[in-house]
């Protein structure tokens, strides 16, 4: 009998740079953990906004926890929906962007690129 | 224009939506094209333009700031879609959206004349409002604009309707919905499933004084602003008059096609024509019928 494995569960994932850049803004504000919440709001060019910001008071009740190269992100379930399966990665350099999200739901992303419609 | 002051019942010509929510309006900020995040004080208010992420109009929204939420009014038509609209992008934000059209009433005077009966609405500045009180019902009064004549909205309970309709009928005439439409088509004023759709854009439906250009991000802005800084809004909403009755829509100028009528009403309508073609007096085929541009209405 033959097995075949599926797809991993679709995540949202932290390449290693996006996590050491996460620890150093964490320590620079004094925090002892590297917690940062990810979300999504309505607006933006293209409809929909990401968010993204360091936290010190741990998850929400119903946040999905995804823990990642030393860096705890967390994500409430909505946001989710429109997250699953984005590389959060960081953009460095004179020309660098910062934190960027690869985001394989986004059909459209705004020039500035915080920005982005499904 | 009217010569003396009217008033029109609007209850079945408008909704009204109500947002609960510290973030209702930073969320309708986002969503559309005025800069919303100014009425910071109740019973401040603004036209805005929510529109889609290419720019294109889904419908003119009056806003109200109100001391516990926020007054939201659509036309009915487009109800359904705004607050799909709104609750779609609600994510994280603390909003919830409340439709209390059947449970309101919405009258509209027209005109000069009513500034003794209502001086605390007479001295707001347009879309902000106040609370008042007709034969015992508190009333929302929102002074409004039609083209540069100035109107009141009133919006009160559902139950205060005929009290209402009829204290206003003492003092004024009532137009019912035709004539109602007869005067916007007048004073050139688009509305939403004619002009005011997504076929169109806000610039082209000159509603320009509803779109801040230095505000943040919102649903459609770089279409929009790409629009305005490079002048690249190809149509224009002008006010055309003619003889007769039309038999199409279509307006052509030596039989090329340049425009669209979207209202029509006793030989007055409004239309989209080519910047080239938007020119006052000029005149223009449709059909059989000459018509002819009678005012520009977008900038």
């Amino acid at each position: 009998m033959t097995t075949t494995q599926g797809p991993a569960p679709l995540s949202i994932v932290i390449s290693e740079e996006a996590a050491r850049h996460v620890k150093e803004f964490a320590a620079a504000e004094g925090n002892s953990e590297a917690d940062i919440r990810v979300g999504v709001k309505g607006g933006g060019c293209s409809g929909l906004t990401y968010i993204l910001e360091i936290v010190n008071d741990g998850p929400r009740e119903t946040d999905k926890v995804i823990d990642e190269n030393g860096v705890r992100l967390f994500v409430d379930k909505k946001s989710y929906v429109f997250l699953a399966g984005t590389v959060l990665e960081y953009s460095g350099g004179l020309n660098g962007k910062g934190f960027v999200f690869n985001n394989p739901n986004a059909k459209t992303t705004c020039g500035c690129g915080t920005s982005f419609s499904v | 224009m009217t010569e003396k002051p009217v008033f029109v019942d609007l209850v079945d010509y408008f909704s009204r939506i109500d947002l609960y929510g510290e973030d209702s309006l930073d969320l309708l900020d986002r969503l559309s094209t005025n800069k919303l995040e100014d009425l910071t004080e109740p019973y401040t208010g603004m036209g805005s333009v929510l529109t889609t992420n290419k720019g294109r109009i889904i419908d003119l929204i009056g806003v109200n700031r109100l001391p516990d939420r926020v007054l939201v009014t659509t036309a009915k038509e487009s109800k359904k879609k705004v607050i799909e609209w709104i609750e779609f992008y609600t994510i994280m934000e603390d909003v919830s959206v409340k439709d209390i059209s059947a449970e309101t009433c919405h009258f509209r005077l027209i005109g000069e004349g009513w500034d003794d009966l209502f001086p605390e609405i007479s001295e707001l500045l347009v879309r902000d409002s106040t609370i008042c009180e007709i034969e015992g019902e508190s009333v929302i009064g929102i002074r409004e604009e039609m083209s540069k004549v100035l109107c009141i909205d009133i919006i009160g309970p559902f139950t205060g309707r005929s009290k209402i309709g009829e204290f206003l009928a003492k003092k004024f005439e009532q137009i019912n919905l035709e004539k109602f439409n007869q005067l916007r088509l007048k004073l050139g004023i688009p509305v939403f499933g004619f002009e005011l759709t997504e076929d169109f854009n806000p610039l082209e439906a000159g509603l320009i004084s509803h779109i801040s250009f230095n505000k943040g991000c919102y649903v459609g802005q770089e279409v929009v602003a790409r629009l305005n800084t490079y002048d690249k809004v190809q149509r224009k909403l002008v006010r055309l008059e003619w003889q007769g009755n039309l038999e199409q829509n279509q307006i052509t100028c030596d039989g090329k096609p340049i425009g669209v009528i979207t209202s029509v009403d006793s030989g007055i309508g409004l239309g989209f024509v080519r910047n080239t073609y938007a020119e006052l007096e000029r005149e223009l085929d449709c059909g059989e019928r000459k018509i002819v541009v009678t005012e520009i209405l977008a900038e």
